[in-house]
């Protein structure tokens, strides 16, 4: 039903006359996506992920009407994703109660999404930046979690022997070197 | 000079005004990477890109769909009731009998310990082919064709749900029963509840849900899944010999 869904705007169209349908087809399409995204996540569980994998899905949907640029439909929703795991640590977390609660309120809204923010950069662009890494565990670790596919963040810390947490700061590394990727490619105005 | 807070928004609004910071962000600036390494707005754009990267192929998450809609759309459908009475002379059996296999197979779901939900035991006891009723071994094993009873230690009376659901596909619910504070049988009005194996093979779970107040199947198919029902959960787990 949703193979080559290149533009889901159709879908978000009748997700919003209330056409169960087309909730189920974006259902569909993007939760692997969303998943894998949460894999990143090396601190939360099979359990925790299912449960923000729902809270994401159900927030993006019953906030369709705020969603401005159709084909921004999957970077929002990815973006609601990571908003919600980093509330559900946030929330685990301890040691500052009162900023976990403060942190936790900002993060709970559905993140705003600009038209002029909707790219248009190749996916070429970042496999080339990929490529470009050094030889080395990030890139091992990239190849592993994003290339290949197959394994979690935790099950990479278990096959290359290192912690959690190195895991998941190789990946939020190369995130930051595509988000510099991105808003040089603003800056010089080739978006 | 840095990106700053008013050089982002300009970038966005009116990206040649900030283009001067072109050439000092490409040299590379610890400063500007950390500012923009800070800046959430790219974050869905980047996780599209990488996500672009990966494969990605996986059924329909049927339960999670189920649940989803249940939150956003409406409460779905409840699924065929089967009622699957025990044999005759059954229902006659005393309790003790069912005690005696009290611990038989006792079974914590993952993510149910520790979690919001509050964990209600379950044991079950096979019918024999005399009719009497024996303790399941260790392994869950039984074979195909067996008769299952239950005992659940209920925090609560009210009404209660019965789901059975095949290795990992979508629980089905089997009836809706009512059960008390404390150690009771899962009863029908005409005696014993119990679960019939004749037409499954393979991992079965038992799934029973209760809750002092009434629920549907939606919020019962969630309790199983979330970590935060108020709902009551527990169940038996067993391996159908083909």
């Amino acid at each position: 039903m949703n193979e080559g869904m290149k533009d889901p705007g159709g879908y978000i169209d009748a997700a919003r006359r209330g056409e169960e349908a087309a909730y189920r087809a974006l259902y569909e399409r993007y939760r692997p996506g969303v998943v894998r995204l949460l894999e990143a996540f090396a601190a939360l569980d099979f359990d925790e992920r299912e449960d923000i994998v729902q809270d994401t899905f159900t927030r993006a949907f019953k906030s369709l009407g705020s969603l401005s640029t159709p084909a921004s439909f999957e970077a929002w929703l990815y973006a609601i994703a990571r908003n919600r795991a980093k509330t559900a640590l946030s929330k685990r977390s301890t040691e500052d109660r009162t900023m976990a609660e403060f942190s936790t309120e900002a993060l709970d809204a559905v993140p705003p999404f600009p038209d002029s923010l909707a790219l248009e950069v190749d996916i070429a662009v970042v496999r080339d930046l990929i490529e470009r890494l050094p030889e080395g565990p990030e890139k091992e670790t990239v190849r592993l979690f994003y290339v290949d596919g197959q394994l979690s963040a935790r099950e990479i810390a278990e096959k290359l022997g290192v912690g959690k947490s190195a895991i998941t700061m190789r990946l939020e590394r190369v995130r930051a070197r595509v988000k510099r990727e991105l808003t040089l490619r603003v800056l010089a105005g080739k978006v | 000079m840095h990106l700053d807070e008013a050089t982002w928004q300009r970038l966005w609004s009116d990206p040649a005004s900030a283009r001067s910071m072109l050439d000092h962000v490409k040299e590379g600036c610890d400063v500007c990477d950390a500012f923009i390494a800070s800046r959430p707005e790219l974050d869905g754009e980047v996780d599209r890109l990488l996500m672009g990267l990966t494969p990605k192929s996986a059924p329909l998450d049927e339960l999670g769909w189920r649940r989803l809609r249940a939150r956003v759309l409406k409460a779905p459908k409840s699924s065929p009731v089967a009622w699957i009475a025990l044999a005759a002379g059954l229902a006659v059996l005393a309790s003790g009998t069912l005690l005696a296999v009290r611990g038989a197979r006792q079974q914590t779901a993952p993510g149910l310990k520790g979690d919001g939900r509050e964990y209600m035991p379950v044991v079950a006891a096979r019918q024999t082919e005399s009719g009497s009723f024996e303790q399941l071994p260790e392994t869950g094993r039984v074979p195909r064709g067996s008769t299952l009873a239950f005992r659940v230690t209920s925090p609560v009376d009210g009404p209660a749900r019965v789901f059975l659901q095949r290795g990992k596909e979508l629980p089905e619910e089997l009836a809706q029963l009512r059960v008390k504070s404390g150690s009771n049988q899962l009863e029908q009005e005409s005696g014993l509840f119990g679960v019939n194996l004749e037409d499954e093979q393979g991992p079965v779970t038992v799934w029973v849900i209760a809750h002092d107040v009434p629920f549907d199947a939606g919020q019962a198919l969630e309790a199983i899944t979330s970590t935060s029902s108020p709902l009551s959960v527990g169940r038996v787990e067993v391996l159908v010999d083909p």
